[in-house]
């Protein structure tokens, strides 16, 4: 089969999404496909220019492009997934996330408020002319349900090298792999560090643009001896720090699907996370595999101060978390038989 | 305090990177780069390769470093100097099995026949010798006394690690596949260089070659320039002989006095003048040459009109009586080189032909073919009515103004049998290629003629049962391809037929009416 993918493109950002895009791709050949992507360069800001690359997505028709008949196309990501085919399925990463759960009324413009409609507007016509729809996790089926009344069915994939992950004696630490971004919150952390009645030390992973503000709170709060920002960190790296923690903290704003939770079960490690976070919710069942809290910083650093303390629990809920990810039987053999 | 805990913790971060770069070495050395069957072949040792290690065997040690079947094969090899044979080694191993030591089955074999025969000398044997020879003596109690020294020789062995010196006998054969490798990549890198200079000398062959070529194509060029300029000259002494013949011919012209005389100059002068345009012949003869395509080519292309003929020979001969006497079944006009008559000729139809290329009539005449000088208007004059049953010309009409084309017409018409016909074949300006390029690459064309405006001609002059049939489509694979509306539209003005027959008939009533 002649498979065309799309996605967008952000030059020298790698997070979830390119290795997602980049897996799709790989196990479409691995099932001997012809596959080709299409990737259009996206930008954040400013709006007019997503605007644009709208208006072009939606015109353009890939049936048979130059004559080339192409016999199904999987589109990922916003705006892409406007373009036109008769077998068109589209396996929805997230959508204009600035125009739905991350939009603020009160403190929107006017510019802001006209940008959301047309988004609303362009999900509502492209989206429901797509003749399957699929979407990364139960949490993004359900946005675009209650904002689009359009259904989808969740579909999960493995992360990137699922089966390089492994499992080793826990030290006392908590790991907290995640871009250092405000949506993802290593801030609820850090300020629960402060409030730690055990001597448990937190490594934070990875690299973004709160660095510094993290830094300085780290700083402000004197917490060296306690925690410690390890910057960006090589694959195999981060497979060692997810098998050497006690348990992973793990707690983004209304996250789409989060690799991070997979792969702490990967590595039969706790994960501890907020009723808001959205993608690991689904994952996480509280006192089984992980502990489920609100965003408060007294009740997580309760929370680890509880592991550290009962080693044996934070070991046995660990187990049943790899459990409960075998359980699940995700596989790219299911995904692409149930995309293509 | 505060010093130790971040110390300690940049103790935690160090270790773990640690075992991460621990397990990262590991996967570099179990993930070959280089994978290819053919490759891990040439280096995996083959089984047997293992025994072609030959260590030397002077003392019982050297064979009691050995274990089971094992020990058995080098003892073999050691005493008796051969390979074990299939059912002494079963022999030997199954006493080694039921607890006879290793030491006393190394004096048994010894002790053997062959042992004897091949006598090698083995240190620190000696007592053990001895002590066998005196048990196989006493036949019972030999038995008891050899079971304990069965023991006593398992306590009395050399400590001995047995693992360790598989994994001496692993390296050294290791070492022995690195320096094969070794050996075989500089082959491989010898023979590369080899290829290499082959490659290189073939290449640079191929290069004299093409520069001797080269050269040689550049004699030729200045040559055929040479040979042109010679040919020049030579015109040109031609044109001023016949100059001079022209000037001779005035003033003699001028001195004569009889008519007779008179009008014999003039002829004379206006053949030489005529002389003149012979260079234009030849101009057009390699013209068509260069563009027209060959006798063969040309003569398939014309088969198609062959029926029509027919169907007007038939036509004709079924109508009038039989007056076949000089008449002409088909008159070619602008013959050329005679492609069409002679076709005609291999159907047995009388033919006959005309041009006004002397070059291309004498090569006509040289065929066999009834072909002659002249000029197509004055010709048709001459020519008695109703004499002809087909008039073809193929490329004739485009080249002739359109009084003479009127005038063809008219003649043709005159000259036509009833029932007969004309065939004349032309460019199809319908083409907007052809009307604005192909057909002006000959320089003796008059203008572009349409089939709408040759219809209309032919009925003017008389003509029924006028039809156009349009030839010579470009190829499919030149066509753009596509089958909407404007894709044909594309196609039928830039490819469709480059050339059209009008074909007309003279009506029969004429003739009963005359």
């Amino acid at each position: 089969m002649k498979i065309l993918v799309t996605a967008n493109k952000v030059p020298f950002m790698t997070g979830g999404a390119e290795y997602h895009i980049r897996g799709l791709i790989a196990q479409l050949q691995k099932q001997g496909h012809q596959v080709e992507s299409i990737r259009f360069p996206f930008r954040f800001q400013p709006e007019s220019d997503i605007k644009q690359l709208m208006h072009y997505c939606q015109q353009l028709d890939f049936n048979a492009p130059n004559g080339i008949k192409i016999d199904k196309l999987i589109s990922l990501q916003f705006p892409a997934y406007g373009v036109q085919h008769d077998n068109h399925s589209v396996w929805l990463m997230h959508q204009q996330r600035s125009a739905y759960e991350l939009f603020k009324a009160e403190q929107a413009g006017q510019a802001e408020k006209e940008f959301r409609r047309q988004v609303i507007d362009y999900d509502n016509r492209v989206l429901s002319r797509v003749k399957n729809r699929f979407a990364n996790s139960v949490t993004v089926a359900q946005r675009l349900q209650s904002n689009n009344q359009l259904s989808s069915v969740p579909l999960y994939h493995p992360p990137f090298a699922e089966q390089q992950f492994f499992h080793a004696e826990s030290q006392n630490y908590i790991f907290c792999p995640s871009r250092l971004e405000r949506l993802k919150r290593q801030d609820l952390l850090i300020e629960a560090a402060r409030h730690l009645t055990t001597p448990v030390k937190i490594l934070i992973a990875g690299d973004g643009g709160q660095k510094n503000y993290y830094q300085q709170l780290i700083e402000k709060y004197q917490l060296a001896d306690s925690i410690s920002l390890l910057g960006h960190i090589s694959e195999t790296e981060k497979l060692t720090f997810y098998a050497n923690s006690l348990a992973v903290f793990f707690a983004p704003y209304d996250e789409d699907y989060g690799y991070i939770t997979l792969e702490s079960q990967l590595s039969a490690k706790p994960v501890i996370t907020c009723n808001d976070s959205g993608g690991p919710l689904e994952f996480i069942e509280d006192q089984q595999n992980g502990y489920i809290c609100e965003p408060d910083p007294l009740q997580i650093a309760a929370l680890i101060d509880k592991l550290y303390n009962h080693p044996q629990t934070a070991r046995e809920m660990g187990q049943y978390g790899l459990q409960s990810y075998k359980n699940k039987n995700i596989s790219w053999e299911n995904v692409i038989h149930q995309l293509v | 305090m505060k010093e130790t805990s971040i110390q300690e913790i940049q103790q935690l971060i160090e270790n773990i990177k640690l075992q991460a770069e621990t397990i990262d070495s590991n996967k570099n050395e179990f993930q070959p780069s280089v994978t290819e069957n053919s490759f891990l072949s040439s280096i995996t040792p083959a089984k047997d390769e293992i025994y072609s290690y030959s260590p030397e065997f002077e003392h019982r040690n050297d064979f009691l470093c050995y274990q089971d079947i094992d020990f058995v094969q080098w003892a073999y090899k050691g005493i008796l100097l051969r390979k074990p044979d299939v059912i002494g080694k079963k022999n030997y191993l199954n006493q080694l099995r039921k607890g006879k030591s290793r030491q006393s089955l190394l004096a048994s074999m010894m002790l053997s026949r062959e042992g004897r025969q091949k006598a090698v000398p083995i240190d620190g044997m000696k007592w053990l010798l001895i002590r066998t020879r005196i048990f196989n003596k006493l036949s019972l109690p030999g038995r008891i006394l050899q079971r304990l020294a069965n023991y006593s020789d398992k306590l009395m062995q050399p400590k001995f690690d047995y693992a360790l010196y598989k994994l001496h006998i692993m390296e050294w054969q290791q070492q022995k596949n690195f320096s094969r490798i070794l050996l075989q990549q500089q082959i491989n890198k010898s023979s590369n260089r080899e290829l290499y200079e082959e490659l290189k000398q073939s290449i640079q062959t191929s290069q004299d070659q093409l520069q001797t070529t080269q050269q040689q194509l550049q004699t030729t060029q200045a040559h055929l320039a040479e040979v042109r300029m010679q040919f020049n000259y030579q015109q040109r002494n031609q044109d001023l002989f016949l100059q001079q013949l022209i000037n001779d011919n005035e003033q003699k012209m001028t001195g004569v006095q009889t008519s007779a005389q008179q009008q014999e100059r003039e002829q004379h002068q206006q053949t030489l003048l005529e002389h003149r345009n012979d260079k234009l012949d030849a101009y057009y003869i390699a013209f068509e040459d260069a563009c027209r395509g060959t006798r063969e080519e040309i003569k398939n292309n014309l088969k198609i009109y062959l029926p029509l003929i027919e169907k007007v020979m038939d036509k004709i001969s079924s109508t009038t009586e039989n007056d076949i006497k000089n008449t002409i079944d088909v008159l070619d006009l602008g013959c050329g080189r005679g492609e069409w008559l002679q076709l005609l000729n291999e159907q047995h139809w009388q033919t006959a032909g005309i041009d006004n290329n002397k070059i291309m009539v004498q090569d006509c005449q040289n065929l066999g073919l009834n072909v002659h000088i002249a000029d197509v208007h004055q010709y048709l004059k001459q020519q008695p009515s109703e004499s002809v049953c087909v008039i073809s010309s193929f490329h004739l009409i485009e080249h002739i103004p359109f009084a003479h084309l009127l005038s063809l017409f008219e003649e043709s018409i005159r000259i036509l049998k009833p029932g007969g016909l004309i065939l004349f074949e032309t460019p199809n300006p319908e083409n907007i290629l052809v009307g604005s390029h192909t057909f002006y690459h000959d320089p003796t064309h008059t203008n572009p003629l349409t089939p709408t405006a040759m219809q209309f001609l032919a009925r003017y002059t008389g003509f029924t049962e006028i039809e156009i049939e349009r030839l010579h489509p470009y190829p499919e694979e030149a066509k753009v391809p596509g089958d909407d509306i404007l894709t044909q539209r594309v196609n039928g003005h830039l490819c469709g037929p480059q050339d059209y027959a009008l074909i007309a008939g003279k009506p029969l009533k004429t003739a009963s009416m005359s």
